[in-house]
């Protein structure tokens, strides 16, 4: 890891740490989310009123406070229900969000990016228009309006961050089918008599997937933390249900004594789109080493 | 040149008046604006009242082009809400929003233009990977949080700043320094891969196999060249700031444009949250094609 070594020697990390790390978490939250009905060690709505607040395991070790024990490792909310249980459960609907956003995003701009690309021409100049118009659109304010007057279930709140992340699939797909227009197989196919859609569904889109994947990691990634904001400020899926940002949310009167009740849930949110964030990368750089475009 | 300007401000005109539309589509189908005038428990005559009055009885299409014509007039009408132009309440919150983004874009802009810059001319160094670590551990972290342990930290445990409020340069340094770091992941990404490849361009080597030293080269030739991208991501990044501000000013109860959006949504204001919306995607819009501009300007070698 010296600067000597990596300057002289070539001595790097290896380069797929990001590929494990990532894969690790996203597996471990993704079964914790969805095993969390027989994983979770309590009901995440049993409320036990004698039991509230009661401090994570560490304040026993750290400054020896008596209520915390192993029972709740990380110990009970404002109503008394099992912390632990509620984060596992708590994953459950960023997760099934991000998606089904990502289902809806992932088709329309790569649809956009791959018609606007290949036709170019006045298709190009109308899909690009309406990029910019999705582009000038303040996400969050819109989508903080959709929610709250359409009702904020899973499916509209999934539905609006669909219709609101396709911008970056529709501008890489778009300049990456630039590229592979001009390549020499395409033009042998178009040779050989192809029609367009057989061009763009055996040559071009196969050939995208790179590309694809890199932005679709991105875009979960920013898909949940977008559920989170929504989720926090209200809007997001209403109790009982709950969701990782609705636990901060709750956790926000309680910020001056008991902070770790905020705290916890945001670290799972950071970790999960730190992995997201870390595959996309690792997705980047294998591309560019394959030299696809 | 002037070709071009004219094309980019025509795609960005046509932009706004698609988005605007889509938004108006979106609320109207959603809410009946003379209910939510009159108020939940008024009588099904009064709704009709205030229907006739106010035009809501045409279509929508007209309603929408009579909205369009008064908003380029800046003429945004009454606030349901409050009794006031909304005009007046959109540019007094924004106003706030505003010195906040622009201060945390000018500090994040610096900072991160300096990492990614140091970090490109070391590449593969201790810096350069922490440098790295720092942007990717950024943009993963959620604001809103980072907003609130800030607070647990420095206003509960440490008592160094204020909790909330806004006003003084106390109240401003937790809500800058989050929005800061909102700013600083990409602007680091951009300015070192693009300062990575302008210095292995063969002007640099050239350069270089004169005998310049690195700082002037850096100074005088690649900078200029590298930055370009880096502006043109940085006005994009304000739009950024300012309509992703919403839960920030949540937190620190700052009545700024995103806290003035959530109390008109949660209150069905419609004028309100059309004029925030329309107002953000002007900015938006003219940001992209300023920034473009800007960048063509410094570079060559983008102008077509």
């Amino acid at each position: 890891m010296s600067a000597v070594a990596a300057a002289g020697g070539r001595k790097r990390p290896h380069p797929d740490w990001k590929l494990v790390v990532s894969l690790a978490i996203l597996i471990a939250v993704g079964v914790m989310a969805i095993c969390a009905p027989w994983l979770a060690p309590f009901d995440p709505e049993a409320q036990q009123i004698l039991n509230r607040r009661v401090p994570p395991v560490w304040h026993a070790w750290l400054y020896g406070d008596a209520k915390a024990s192993l029972l709740h490792p990380l110990g009970t909310d404002a109503l008394g229900r099992d912390y632990a249980s509620r984060l596992m459960h708590g994953a459950r609907v960023p997760l099934l969000i991000a998606f089904s956003a990502l289902a809806v995003s992932g088709v329309i701009g790569v649809t956009l990016g791959v018609v606007a690309g290949y036709y170019r021409g006045w298709v190009d100049t109308v899909i690009s228009t309406i990029i910019a118009a999705r582009l000038g659109l303040p996400i969050m304010i819109v989508s903080i309006t959709a929610v709250a007057l359409y009702g904020a279930s899973l499916l509209t709140i999934s539905f609006v961050l669909g219709l609101l992340l396709w911008d970056r699939f529709a501008v890489t797909v778009r300049a990456a089918t630039i590229q592979l227009r001009e390549m020499e197989y395409v033009e042998a196919a178009r040779a050989t008599g192809a029609s367009d859609s057989n061009i763009l569904l055996h040559e071009i889109l196969p050939n995208l997937a790179p590309v694809i994947a890199v932005i679709a990691a991105l875009e979960v990634g920013q898909a949940i933390l977008l559920e989170s904001v929504l989720s926090f400020l209200g809007l997001g899926v209403q109790p009982p249900d709950f969701s990782w940002g609705l636990m901060i949310a709750e956790a926000k009167v309680d910020i001056f004594f008991d902070p770790w009740l905020a705290a916890l849930p945001g670290v799972c949110l950071f970790v999960i789109v730190l992995a997201a964030n870390l595959l996309s990368e690792w997705l980047e750089i294998r591309s560019m080493r394959l030299g696809s475009p | 040149m002037l070709e071009t300007i004219v094309q980019r401000a025509l795609v960005a005109l046509t932009a706004l008046l698609v988005s605007s539309a889509a938004v108006f589509a979106l609320i109207n189908s959603a809410v009946d604006p003379a209910t939510a005038i009159a108020g939940a428990d008024a009588s099904a005559e009064s709704v009709e009242i205030i229907r006739r009055n106010l035009g809501l009885d045409q279509s929508l299409v007209v309603q929408y082009v009579q909205w369009l014509g008064r908003a380029f007039l800046g003429d945004f009408g009454l606030s349901y809400r409050v009794n006031r132009p909304v005009g007046e309440l959109v540019m007094q919150s924004f106003v706030i929003t505003l010195t906040l983004g622009a201060s945390a874009l000018l500090l994040g802009g610096v900072l991160g233009i300096g990492l990614g810059v140091t970090a490109a001319l070391r590449r593969g160094s201790f810096h350069d990977r922490a440098v790295l670590l720092f942007s990717t551990i950024g943009q993963a972290v959620p604001a809103f949080w980072l907003a609130l342990m800030l607070v647990v930290v420095f206003s509960v445990n440490l008592r160094w700043l204020p909790v909330s409020g806004y006003g003084t340069i106390a109240h401003a340094v937790l809500p800058v320094a989050v929005l800061c770091l909102i700013t600083i992941p990409p602007v680091i990404r951009l300015s070192r891969s693009a300062m990575i490849e302008v210095m292995e361009s063969d002007y640099i080597r050239a350069a270089r196999a004169k005998g310049l030293g690195i700082t002037y080269i850096v100074l005088h030739h690649a900078l200029r060249n590298a930055l370009g991208p880096v502006l043109s991501l940085s006005a994009v990044q304000l739009g950024v700031l300012l309509s992703g501000s919403v839960a920030i000013e949540t937190v620190f109860s700052i009545n700024g444009i995103g806290f003035l959006a959530w109390q008109s949504v949660q209150r069905a204001d419609i004028p309100v949250i059309q004029a925030i919306v329309f107002l953000l995607s002007v900015i938006y819009l003219a940001l992209i094609v300023v920034g473009d501009l800007v960048n063509s300007a410094l570079d060559p070698r983008t102008r077509r």
